[in-house]
């Protein structure tokens, strides 16, 4: 985050009526999701940073992401409160909070949550601009991300005001500066800025990374579960990274288990079949840009054959001026500042159903390894076998969608058939049975394949994209497309069929075994019966023993 | 005419069916020569068997045997007689996973049998089973193997010493000497003397009687005993009680051979009856190879035979309707080789298949208990009402 460019967007509002598909619809789910937006922020930051070190040829630091979660009494709520209004400051604590009666929901404890990474850390001056607004994210070109509504924590800090009506604590320090910067912030809603009760740094304080602790009302007992369950799945397709978890009392560790990296995702320019007449309007007004223009004479204004080369993926100069000429029927000449809006109308329109464009690039995407991926199952699964499978890359509106399969067998897996659905690496653990996944699964027929009710397999999907087809707002499934169900379908049965293949080796080995078994008893028999008939003459019992077993040992071992 | 004249007039017709011939059944050219063994050539077989695996086993190579195959598909018919007799087909069994077992297990029980042999001792099969209950695993399993080990031997399984426990009875007008006993059937009570599975230690075989009695279940013997059939007319009576096992069947074969005797065979009139009737005559597919030991020519079938339900105006009210099964069954005997030399037979078990319907001895019992005894018989008997 310390390279990216950041931007304000949009108002903090949003989060009051949205709060429900965002996952603060009530306190055990406000609870779970506090926790991951935060976890998935720093793993967002921790990869970039990878990212950027591995481009400059430094060596990477592999990712540690400590969680703490801590129940706290209402008294020590009350009383942090009051020591708040008391440190005085600005005398925040009150100011913009004033939408947002403190609600006691009966069901609700206290909680703390803080969590932690050594990633790239903030610059002090940035701060207020990442944490301090409601949207805020790179804009410009696609790319395969965790974050769900490029905003993250916030939404968290916002849930957190909300329910105690503390501040944020976030403590930052970068790789270059030092220093440690601290701050006690919370958002106006009004406003949509930041609000510091507290800021200070600290110097030299020479770690790295971003620490925030908030305190907010939610509710364990229902997050519990899922929060472990969370994190085992992540860890299994995030496996370069350490998790330290703490609640309460309780320490579990979801330890790093391979040194690869997976190639991290790359920005591409959007495809033509992904773009809506909106988003293509937003494209035309990033114009004059004189730098990326051939001929300057038109004032930073391109013809629309090169807006359309320079702004898209796949499209040469030459694609451009057939399709603008045959398809669109506009002058590829015109100039983009010519565009009205039944031009831009006309151009939408034939932009999304034009075949003829090169398939949507998948190179961007970040793919595990099938290795790092069996790593990790292996430690947490305990699996006999595991089995994986890529699928066809296949497009869906303009985006590339990536499918990976594998299924982990036997061992420790309890009977029956567990579905792993992941997005962009993110676990999906809500609204199973109106997934993609989950119906590819019921279509793949693993019965065919693989006896569940004597057998345990869990079905390990990752679905990849620059863009998730998710079904809505909510972003809890994946939607049921027809050609991703079916290559869901397939690698899950490419994957079932190899386990049938290792349970069918296995067992013909076994019965190979048990045949010998068998073999080497009878022929002792023999012996003993053959020397009991012929009085041990020409051959005493442990002869003819002795030569049956080198005749066996000879034909069948 | 007077009843004595009468029953003169009825031993003369029976005389003119005892056979006089005692030599050895021919054995068609194409079955496997069977010969009995002594007790010495059995246990010298046994060895030589050892001693040929041991041999191939010197020059390391696998061991392996020939065993003669014992089921219906090496069964051969003496297109001559219709006798079944086992044919040449064989198995290799050998030191590999398919058939190693077998081999242990045919070895095992040559082992059993060479020790018997050497003590001079008989035991039964059941015996033998339990000398080694982990590698048989089931009864059926020794079973087959002594079978085996026998026609391997190129001999009978009497020659083996282990014998089956008989179940077969036999009462009536016949005195013989059973290990030094003198038996005299005729005081057998009305319970019989139980056939013995050791044939080979009966022999002064000697009788005043005109035919014997062959009945398929234990209830017709019990009520023909009962009746002491036997002193109204001077016959041998004998079950197998079903299918009769080897003892039932050299007994029966040694009274025919030793008196010429007729046999008058009364069993069910059903498939089954029918089947049990060849086993007697003809011999049966599983035993095929001793078939010279164990078939007797000279067998009538008396009843109850399907004509009878109307001749003797058997009430409907007993007949069973064919089952599939017997439907089955009727028509694979149908068309068995053996039936050809019976033609009246199969004129039987064709009207049995066109009426569809069957009927057990015990429906006699349907016009009075002692119909049977009382009339059924006498008239059969005193009519030749026999095919």
């Amino acid at each position: 985050m310390a390279s990216e460019k950041v931007e304000t967007l949009s108002a903090a509002q949003w989060f009051k009526e949205n709060s429900e598909i965002a996952g603060f619809d009530n306190p055990g789910k406000s609870t779970f999701t506090s926790v991951r937006e935060l976890v998935e922020n720093s793993l967002d930051a921790c990869d970039d940073d990878i990212q950027l070190l591995q481009m400059r040829g430094e060596e990477i630091e592999y990712p540690n992401i400590n969680i703490v979660i801590h129940p706290v009494s209402h008294e020590r709520i009350r009383q942090k409160i009051l020591a708040n209004l008391d440190e005085g400051g600005s005398g925040s604590v009150l100011e913009g909070i004033e939408d947002f009666e403190i609600e006691h929901d009966p069901s609700e404890k206290y909680y703390v949550i803080e969590v932690g990474d050594n990633g790239p850390g903030i610059y002090h001056d940035l701060v207020s601009l990442v944490f301090g607004t409601v949207f805020t994210g790179t804009k410009y070109g696609i790319k395969q991300g965790r974050g769900r509504f490029g905003m993250g924590a916030k939404m968290a800090m916002i849930h957190a005001q909300k329910t105690t009506g503390l501040d944020t604590e976030i403590w930052s320090a970068t790789r270059d500066i030092p220093e440690e910067s601290y701050f006690r912030i919370k958002i106006d809603l009004k406003s949509n800025s930041p609000i510091y009760s507290t800021q200070k740094i600290i110097p030299d304080n020479p770690w790295h990374g971003l620490r925030m602790r908030l305190y907010l009302g939610g509710n364990l007992i229902w997050a519990k579960q899922r929060i472990l369950e969370y994190f085992k799945q992540m860890s299994l397709v995030t496996p370069y990274v350490n998790f330290r978890l703490v609640i309460g009392d309780e320490k579990y560790l979801f330890k790093r288990v391979t040194d690869e990296i997976p190639p991290l995702p790359i920005e591409t320019k959007p495809h033509p079949h992904g773009i809506d007449i909106e988003e293509l309007k937003e494209m035309t007004k990033r114009y004059p840009r004189k730098f990326v223009i051939k001929n300057e004479k038109n004032e930073g204004f391109p013809t629309l054959a090169e807006f359309l080369h320079i702004d898209f993926q796949g499209i040469g100069e030459g694609t451009a001026k057939k399709f603008l000429r045959y398809k669109v029927d506009i002058d590829p000449n015109m100039l983009l500042n010519e565009l009205n809006e039944a031009h831009i109308f006309k151009l939408s329109q034939a932009m999304s159903t034009y075949d003829d464009f090169p398939a949507p690039d998948s190179s961007c995407l970040s793919i595990l390894p099938h290795e790092s991926l069996e790593q990790a199952a292996n430690v947490l699964l305990e699996p006999e076998y595991i089995n994986s499978v890529t699928g066809k890359i296949i497009a869906i509106k303009g985006h590339p969608v990536h499918i990976t399969t594998s299924v982990a067998f036997g061992g420790n897996i309890p009977t029956g058939a567990t579905l792993y659905r992941f997005a962009n690496r993110i676990p999906l653990l809500f609204k199973e049975r109106s997934d993609v996944c989950y119906k590819a699964l019921e279509e793949a027929n693993i019965k065919r394949y693989i006896d569940v009710n004597v057998h345990g397999v869990t079905v390990i999907v990752s679905v990849v994209s620059t863009r998730i087809p998710y079904q809505d707002a909510a972003k809890d499934f994946i939607a049921d497309y027809d050609e991703l169900r079916e290559t869901i379908k397939l690698s899950m049965q490419k994957a079932f069929r190899g386990i049938k293949t290792y349970i069918s080796r296995k067992e013909a080995e076994k019965k190979k075994e048990k045949e010998l078994e068998k073999l080497k008893d009878h022929a002792d028999r023999l012996a003993i019966s053959l020397a009991k008939i012929t009085k041990g003459i020409p051959m005493s019992e442990s002869e003819i023993q002795h030569k049956l077993m080198k005749i066996i040992e000879r034909e069948y071992i | 005419m007077s009843q004595a004249s009468q029953n003169l007039k009825f031993f003369e017709e029976l005389r003119k069916l005892r056979t006089t011939e005692k030599e050895e059944m021919k054995s068609p050219k194409d079955a496997l020569k069977i010969k009995e063994l002594s007790l010495e050539e059995t246990k010298q077989g046994i060895e030589d068997i050892a001693l040929n695996l041991l041999s191939l086993l010197d020059f390391d190579e696998r061991p392996r045997m020939s065993v003669p195959i014992r089921s219906a598909q090496n069964a051969i018919v003496d297109q001559e007689t219709g006798k079944i007799f086992l044919g040449h087909n064989a198995v290799t069994r050998t030191l590999s996973p398919s058939s190693v077992r077998q081999l242990a297990v045919l070895i095992r029980v040559a082992e059993g049998i060479h020790e018997l042999l050497a003590l001079g001792r008989h035991s039964t099969k059941r015996e033998l089973f339990y000398t080694d209950v982990n590698l048989f695993q089931e009864q059926i399993i020794s079973d087959r193997a002594i079978e085996d080990l026998a026609v391997t031997l190129r001999t009978i399984r009497n020659a083996t010493n282990i014998v089956a426990s008989a179940k077969g009875k036999i009462i009536g007008r016949i005195r013989f000497v059973e290990s030094g006993d003198l038996i005299d059937c005729t005081k057998m009570g009305t319970g019989g003397k139980a056939i013995t599975p050791f044939q080979e230690q009966i022999e002064q075989i000697d009788s005043d009687a005109e035919f014997v009695l062959l009945v398929e279940k234990d209830a017709a013997f019990m009520s023909l005993s009962e009746a002491k059939i036997y002193e109204r007319y001077p016959c041998i009576l004998m079950t197998g009680i079903g299918q009769p096992d080897i003892a039932t069947r050299m007994m029966l074969r040694k009274i025919v051979n030793e008196t010429g005797l007729p046999v008058f065979a009364i069993m069910d009139a059903d498939p089954y009856g029918l089947e049990i009737l060849r086993s007697y005559t003809f011999g049966s597919k599983a035993l095929g190879y001793e078939t010279p030991w164990l078939v007797t020519e000279n067998i009538y079938w008396l009843g109850l035979r399907p004509e009878d339900m109307d001749n003797y105006k058997i009430p409907k009210e007993v007949f069973i309707p064919l089952t599939e099964a017997d439907k089955k069954k009727g028509k694979e005997l149908l068309d068995e080789i053996w039936l050809q030399n019976k033609p009246k037979w199969a004129e039987q078990l064709k009207l049995m298949l066109r009426s569809g319907v069957k009927a057990e001895i015990q429906a006699l019992a349907s016009k009075g208990f002692e119909y049977m005894t009382e009339q059924y018989l006498p008239r059969k008997l005193e009519s030749a009402d026999w095919i």
